[in-house]
């Protein structure tokens, strides 16, 4: 559904490249998480899938049409919501969502249904300006799907969202996957990114650090190993003892299996890698 | 695409902002300063009232519409859908004309009863109306907020009110500035306002409606075109 193949894009007056060469793919279904920090190149791609940004080279298509011409069907197939939500102010949740819904053609979702879901039912009619962040971000959301596109544009879609609002947001973000849609979703929230996507890609200084499935990210870069944790009898507060036992052969291991017949056991967990430790190690710096 | 929507709903955002309101104002004071003067003067007056409906505050009007839209960043999000700048500008033109054309009635009404031609003063708020919304609309493009918006746009505001200084007091100006108002994006406008309350010959109307058509296709084509892609694009 979206093709990216050795894109590069320069700003005009700039002597650097903001995307070096950029290479992905999305199908359809798919949840494709972009990672980096800020000025890696994320909304610069963005941009130029979405029809806003011209004069690149390379590649830049979604559902087989390219970018730069980008006319009214592609962005009728396309939905975006944006890091920083922007409404008018003056008009209230309903009518900016009915306002925004008109441009594309049927079939749509209903604003009601879709508000309600949300949890935005009782502030449909309030105007936006009296809005919290949180109830932005909800109705940024509604905007972007409301017309059901074939591909979704998510900047930071959980960003000031308490846990029970980010789920319904991840909720509605796999359901439409599952109906079809290719979502690109642009964060910083790697426990976000590793809930919701099925593929992420480390983007760094323009360029493309990995690209796989978090799951494949974190067998690739961790540790195959556990821990064994237990609290030392005998102490006044208990003593917190670790011990690192390989993966490979853990059945066959006595050691292990003596470390967990030992009284004051807590527990046993895997050296797993998290995203952003994969991101740290392979870009060496941390995501802001 | 069905932009009825769009258009009420952006007629909806000139009355919450308060332009409609403004529009509702003025006209106030204006049929109350043309009552306070003797019939003579008021006569005169009445084009240049009726004309400043449409050049002024479609050019201004516009111009802190499309600040607004810039300060709320709706911009992004419009331009992501299917509807295009021009569609845009063409209905905050369109709203912003329909409110002058109400003024520039009801202020027409207020000082001469039925004694004025309809069709001429909305061929004059068109006229004036569209290049000046389309201009103001671009200068707000480039200059981004609305302080930097009124400071900016003095010039070309003096500009625009060449041919009213040509119609109170052409004996006493230089005769390059006679000629260079006859060249001003308003001037097919102001000749439309005349003949809404007097007779004006037909070849000189027909000329000014020329001159307004030409000069709106050369601001959408040179000057807003460009504006709003380099808008797109940010």
């Amino acid at each position: 559904m979206i093709e990216v193949k050795d894109l590069r894009f320069a700003y005009p007056r700039s002597r650097t490249e903001a995307v070096r060469g950029v290479e992905f793919s999305v199908e359809a279904g798919e949840v494709f998480g972009f990672l980096g920090p800020s000025g890696a190149g994320k909304s610069t791609t963005q941009r130029i899938l979405l029809g806003s940004l011209r004069g690149y080279s390379g590649r830049a298509s979604v559902a087989g049409v390219e970018a730069c011409r980008a006319d009214g069907v592609y962005r009728a197939q396309v939905g975006a919501a944006f890091e920083f939500p922007c409404f008018y102010q003056k008009l209230t949740g309903l009518e900016n969502l009915e306002l925004f819904a008109s441009f594309y053609p049927e079939p749509r979702d209903d604003p009601g249904v879709l508000l309600e879901r949300l949890g935005l039912a009782e502030a449909a009619d309030r105007r936006v300006a009296e809005y919290s962040k949180g109830m932005k971000m909800r109705l940024n959301l509604a905007r972007a799907v409301i017309h059901r596109p074939r591909v979704l544009f998510l900047d930071e879609p959980t960003s000031g969202l308490d846990p029970a609002n980010a789920r319904t947001v991840r909720e509605i973000i796999r359901e439409r996957a599952a109906g079809g849609a290719a979502v690109f979703l642009t964060t910083h929230d790697m426990a976000a990114a590793d809930a919701a996507c099925d593929r992420v890609a480390f983007l760094v200084d323009g360029r493309i650090a990995a690209c796989d499935s978090p799951a494949a990210l974190k067998r690739r870069y961790g540790k195959r190993a556990v821990v064994v944790e237990r609290e030392e009898n005998g102490t006044e507060r208990g003593t917190l003892l670790s011990r690192e036992f390989p993966l490979d052969g853990l059945g066959d291991d006595e050691a292990f299996r003596a470390e967990l017949r030992k009284p004051g056991l807590l527990g046993v967990r895997t050296l797993d890698s998290s995203l952003d430790r994969i991101f740290l190690r392979l870009t060496g710096r941390e995501l802001e | 695409m069905n932009i009825f929507p769009f258009f009420r709903n952006d007629f909806r955002l000139l009355w919450r902002h308060g332009f409609a309101a403004a529009y509702l104002v003025v006209a106030l004071v204006y049929a109350a300063v043309l009552s306070a003067l003797p019939q003579t003067w008021a006569d005169a007056a009445m084009p240049v009232l009726a004309w400043s409906d449409a050049a002024f505050f479609c050019f201004f009007f516009a111009g802190a519409s499309v600040c607004l839209d810039l300060a709320q960043g709706t911009f992004r999000a419009l331009f992501v859908s299917p509807l295009r700048p021009w569609t845009y500008f063409l209905v905050k033109a369109a709203n912003l004309s329909i409110l002058s054309f109400g003024m520039a009635v009801a202020v027409s009404l207020s000082s001469r009863g039925l004694e004025f031609r309809p069709l001429p003063l909305a061929v004059s708020v068109l006229a004036g109306g569209s290049p000046s919304s389309l201009i103001g609309a671009a200068l707000a493009l480039r200059l981004r907020t609305v302080n930097r918006f009124l400071v900016g746009t003095i010039p070309v505001f003096l500009i625009l009110s060449l041919p009213v200084l040509r119609y109170a007091a052409e004996p006493w100006i230089p005769g390059w500035l006679a000629s260079l108002s006859r060249w001003t994006p308003t001037e097919g406008s102001f000749l439309w306002a005349r003949a809404a309350y007097a007779a004006v010959p037909g070849g000189e109307l027909t000329a000014g409606a020329a001159a307004a058509l030409a000069w709106t296709a050369a601001a959408s084509v040179l000057i807003l075109g460009p504006a709003a892609r380099a808008a797109e694009g940010e």
